[in-house]
């Protein structure tokens, strides 16, 4: 894709993302499903408060947490080689959800607390995903990573389970449903305050080395020759953007597919340049969990989880892809 | 300067209990020519390359680039000096041709900048030095083996580096592409780059090569021009299978004599 | 010969008849369909399984459940919270830990074991494997429940007592319908249900499912339950602040398990969103009653929870109904508590907006 159609599309994908957003502030239950008008917003009062107290810090962390899981899966994807990663699958978010809820029961339930110990169990999860891939023995490099990243992922999982029915005996913990299908229906301003600065500078980071991404993703020997310090700036990628996803976890519960598909589509479109499809990921990532979001409090009368959304539609999607590309594979042969 | 990388009793192994790979040896590579090194698979040759590099660091014995040790270069510099293009590179995304060469200019960019005007021009520039300027749109996944490793060598050659390291440039490849690349290093050498490169194959290195070095379980068995290295006695020995050079219109060849038959 | 022989057997079998059922086996279906055969009237009985404190408390309105009643499961700090009040040879019970297995019951001889319909394939299929006698109640329904309080009679082989519990539930449901009657739908205020809880509080809460009793509590009294459109799920189902800004009920009820419901709901009527509520400008947002435990649910308490959810939500039509006269009946008459026990342990702690 050459640059001068990249830059129209990006702002195109822009524009759209700001139409859905402008969009999603006027969709939702209030006063009745699918939402209200222009009008109802600037004479009902009670639609106001709804909307600035409700709906708006909710959209904005839809978007942040499409934005951040979609650039930590592409991450993971390229320095791993891998793609069929991101951080549902390895471990991070169940470790983030995991974080989340030792800090509420054990340490403070201090917004900054809770992200802090989100950041560092997703962290963890994720240096245990990867140490016992190498000690796997069995399959190729892009299996062992899974396979250990379904044995973390499920680890952590069993852990929150374990806070909430054992640990948690005079329930101060959200429900099993909010942690492992997520759900935004408990995101304030405050919440989205605290997460910014994790959020804000895992995007800075990926989004200012996204040409870089290509090089860390090469061969060891490669990427050295060409001068990469191949621990040093792979560290300092998958640090920033997996804190990120580990910090907005705590407070979105476990999203997954997000950062699996979106990368992929973003790929299939705009190349597989880091350059031009991570900043796209990045931007249909948002998009499409704002959308999600908006399914997930205006369907029905009852929140839908999100994640349960996001799963649905993400696997329908990857699915969707894996056929069609076998069948393209066939056509060349 | 004349010999500007140069190994001195080099000892070299994988790990303390491992077997030896290299065994004091000292290697002088002369400047602007093509070297190659010699041997069967498995007698160091790659992990030679990877010392000269940098990517490893031998027990004994150190290594000098262009007079001064690697300690002296910072990591940027080592890869404005020598590049690589390893025997096995495998691209886990389907990059377009262009993308992916594009990449040799990183030893010129710090990890946040982004390639400019002149970095593409260089790598358009080696596209067209390599006879692949029509592939540049092509994913890397979609072309053959023998303009993969075109691709790999546009890489370095945008890198711009004084120094090329080729590990078994022209294994699996057929004879048009085979000469190809050959053809190119020794235009790239007679433009004042220095070329080493790793082969199985002495005909290979009889095309491109001026220097010759033959490898010996982890040791040198003979180094220098081709009349002294590319000899029967000495091919027989290290290739323990029946050889014979052969000089066919002051044009050296190497040839294998069917193996005798065991009663 | 022959007419001797006669006499004999009828005398006989005059004579079975009258000999009391304890050395006769039983047959008891319990409110679920299912039925056991029992040696005689249990001596023994074991309580576990999920949601004890409602088995608990429906056993326990019979006077013989103390002796007979020899283990319980334990499976929250509030499990014991009532029982000391109505057994005091409670400690000398067995108690179970929480989630206990077939085993360690099968381990205390038990003659029967009680437990809720819904344990049925988890623990009492197995304890059925061990030959252990199992009977479940359901209690989910009145209907249900009346059943249930017949199963218990036949259980302490009491059926007089039976009989008085459910005349003592009949009559007051009897009253409130009574009361009701001729009331046409646009006559009943849109109620609403909430549960709250700690992290979702301020912008989400729960309802309860429509097959739930919390729901039929609400029709009875003459209510309309504006969250019947969400007919998914089999538990609590988060609703947030929009959803119920939409729905404006007329009145809400915010239940809170932790017993804090009061200081809840006077947070609310301070939130800014909530003052815009119509429930709130009228003064109809009631923290739902609590003693020891909340009245919502399908525990025996349901009847004080209906009665008061009934002098809310149609007040003037059931003003025959004074809710600290049904306290003391409903803790003198089902537990045998005096009134000094009840002064002492049960007004203290009734929170919710009483009367």
């Amino acid at each position: 894709m050459t640059k001068e159609k990249y830059k129209r599309f990006i702002l195109l994908l822009s524009l759209g993302i700001l139409v859905v957003f402008l969009a999603s502030i006027f969709v939702g239950r209030y006063p009745s499903p699918p939402g209200m008008s222009p009008r109802t917003l600037l004479e009902d009062s009670l639609a106001r408060q709804l909307v600035l107290n409700l709906r708006l810090p909710r959209l904005l962390v839809a978007f942040l947490l499409g934005m951040v899981l979609s650039a930590a899966g592409s991450v993971l994807q390229m320095i791993f080689r891998n793609p069929l990663v991101e951080p549902g699958f390895l471990g991070i978010s169940q470790g983030a959800a995991f974080g989340a809820a030792v800090s509420i029961l054990w340490f403070a339930n201090h917004p900054l607390v809770i992200e802090l110990s989100a950041t560092f169990f997703g962290l963890l999860a994720l240096a245990a995903s990867y140490y016992l891939s190498t000690r796997i023995r069995y399959g190729g490099w892009v299996l062992r990573l899974i396979l250990s990243g379904v044995a973390v992922s499920a680890l952590f999982s069993a852990g929150v389970g374990v806070l909430k029915y054992i640990a948690d005996p005079l329930t101060e913990l959200p429900e099993i449903t909010f942690w492992l299908l997520g759900g935004l229906y408990s995101v304030t301003w405050q919440d989205l305050l605290f997460v910014l600065p994790f959020a804000l500078v895992g995007i800075v980071v990926v989004y200012v080395m996204r040409w870089r991404v290509n090089l860390l993703s090469l061969n060891d020997d490669t990427a050295f020759s060409l001068g990469a310090s191949l621990t040093r700036e792979r560290l300092i990628l998958l640090i920033t953007i997996v804190a990120a996803a580990a910090a907005i976890t705590a407070i979105s519960g476990v999203i997954s597919w997000v950062g699996l598909i979106v990368p992929h589509i973003s790929r299939r479109i705009f190349g597989a340049s880091a350059e031009k499809s991570i900043p796209a990921a990045m931007l249909l990532g948002g998009g499409f969990t704002m959308i999600a979001d908006d399914l997930a409090r205006t369907l029905l009368a009852g929140e839908i989880p999100l994640g349960i959304l996001t799963s649905a539609i993400g696997a329908g999607l990857f699915i969707y892809l894996m056929i069609s590309m076998s069948i393209k594979v066939r056509r060349n042969e | 300067m004349n010999k500007i990388l140069s190994l001195d009793g080099i000892h070299f192994s994988y790990g303390e209990e491992d077997p030896v790979v290299l065994a004091d040896l000292s290697l002088d590579i002369p400047t602007g020519k093509v070297t190659a090194i010699l041997g069967p698979n498995g007698t160091g040759k790659t992990t030679m390359l990877h010392i000269m590099l940098g990517l490893l660091k031998p027990f004994q014995g150190g290594v000098r680039v262009a007079g001064k040790s690697h300690k002296d270069y910072s990591k940027r510099e080592l890869s404005q000096m020598i590049g690589l293009v390893p025997q096995f590179e495998s691209i886990p995304f389907n990059f377009s041709v262009i993308e992916y060469v594009l990449l040799g200019r990183s030893p010129y960019l710090n990890p946040f900048q982004l390639p400019g005007d002149v970095d593409l021009e260089i790598t358009e520039n080696a596209l067209k030095e390599a006879g692949i300027s029509h592939l540049a749109e092509k994913p890397v996944t979609e072309i053959s083996g023998g303009e993969r490793q075109l691709v790999h060598i546009s890489r370095v050659l945008t890198q711009q580096t004084k120094i090329l390291l080729l590990d078994e440039p022209t294994a699996h490849l057929d004879l048009e592409n085979q000469n190809r690349i050959l053809s190119l290093l020794k235009r790239m050498a007679a433009q004042g780059v220095t070329a080493v490169i790793t082969t199985h194959d002495p005909n290979a290195a009889i095309f491109a090569a001026d220097h010759f070095v033959l490898m010996n379980q982890g040791n040198i068995a003979a180094e220098g021009e081709l009349e002294k290295v590319i000899t029967t006695e000495n091919l027989s020995m290290i290739y323990r299978t029946p050889i014979r050079v052969e000089k066919i219109n002051g044009y050296t060849m190497v040839v294998m004599d069917k193996m005798e038959e065991h009663g | 010969m022959k007419q001797v022989l006669l006499i004999i057997i009828l005398l006989l079998m005059a004579g079975c008849s009258v000999i009391p059922s304890l050395s006769q086996p039983i047959e008891i279906t319990d409110a679920t369909g299912h039925t056991e055969t029992l040696d005689g009237i249990p001596d023994r009985i074991a309580i576990a399984g999920k949601a004890t404190i409602m088995v608990q408390d429906a056993i326990f309105m019979f006077a013989d459940a103390r002796e007979k009643v020899i283990a319980l499961e334990n499976r929250s700090q509030s499990a014991f919270s009532f029982l000391p009040l109505i057994d005091p040879g409670l400690e000398e019970k067995e108690i179970f830990e929480k989630n206990v297995g077939p085993e360690q019951i099968a381990a205390v001889q038990p003659e029967l074991v009680l437990m809720k319909s819904f344990m049925a394939e988890q623990l009492g299929e197995p304890l059925g494997q061990l030959n252990l006698p199992v009977l479940y109640l359901d209690l989910e329904t009145p209907e249900a429940f009346y059943q249930d309080i017949q199963t218990l009679g036949q259980i302490f082989g009491d059926e007089k007592r039976a009989e008085e519990i459910s005349e003592f539930y009949l009559s007051r449901v009897a009253r409130i319908e009574e009361n009701l009657a001729g009331v046409t739908e646009d006559q009943k205020p849109g109620v609403l249900i909430l549960q709250y809880s700690d992290r979702d509080g301020e912008v989400a809460f729960k309802v309860p499912p429509v097959s739930w009793l919390q729901t039929r509590l609400v029709e009875i009294s003459g209510g309309n339950p504006v969250w019947k459109e969400i007919d998914v799920g089999g538990g609590w189902v988060v609703v947030n602040l929009e959803q119920i800004a939409a729905w404006d009920p007329d009145q809400v009820f915010i239940i809170s398990y932790d017993g804090n419901a009061s200081e809840i709901t006077e947070e609310l009527m301070e939130n800014p969103i909530w003052s815009n509520f119509r429930a709130v400008q009228n003064d109809q947002l009631f923290a739902f009653a609590y003693d020891i435990y909340s009245w919502d649910q399908p525990d025996t308490r349901w009847i004080l929870g209906l009665q008061w959810l009934a002098t809310k939500i149609q007040p003037e039509l059931n003003s025959n109904i004074d809710i600290m006269e049904e306290v003391y009946e409903f803790y003198s008459v089902l537990y045998g508590m005096d009134q000094e026990t009840i002064d002492a342990n049960v007004i203290p702690i009734l929170t919710g907006n009483i009367p």
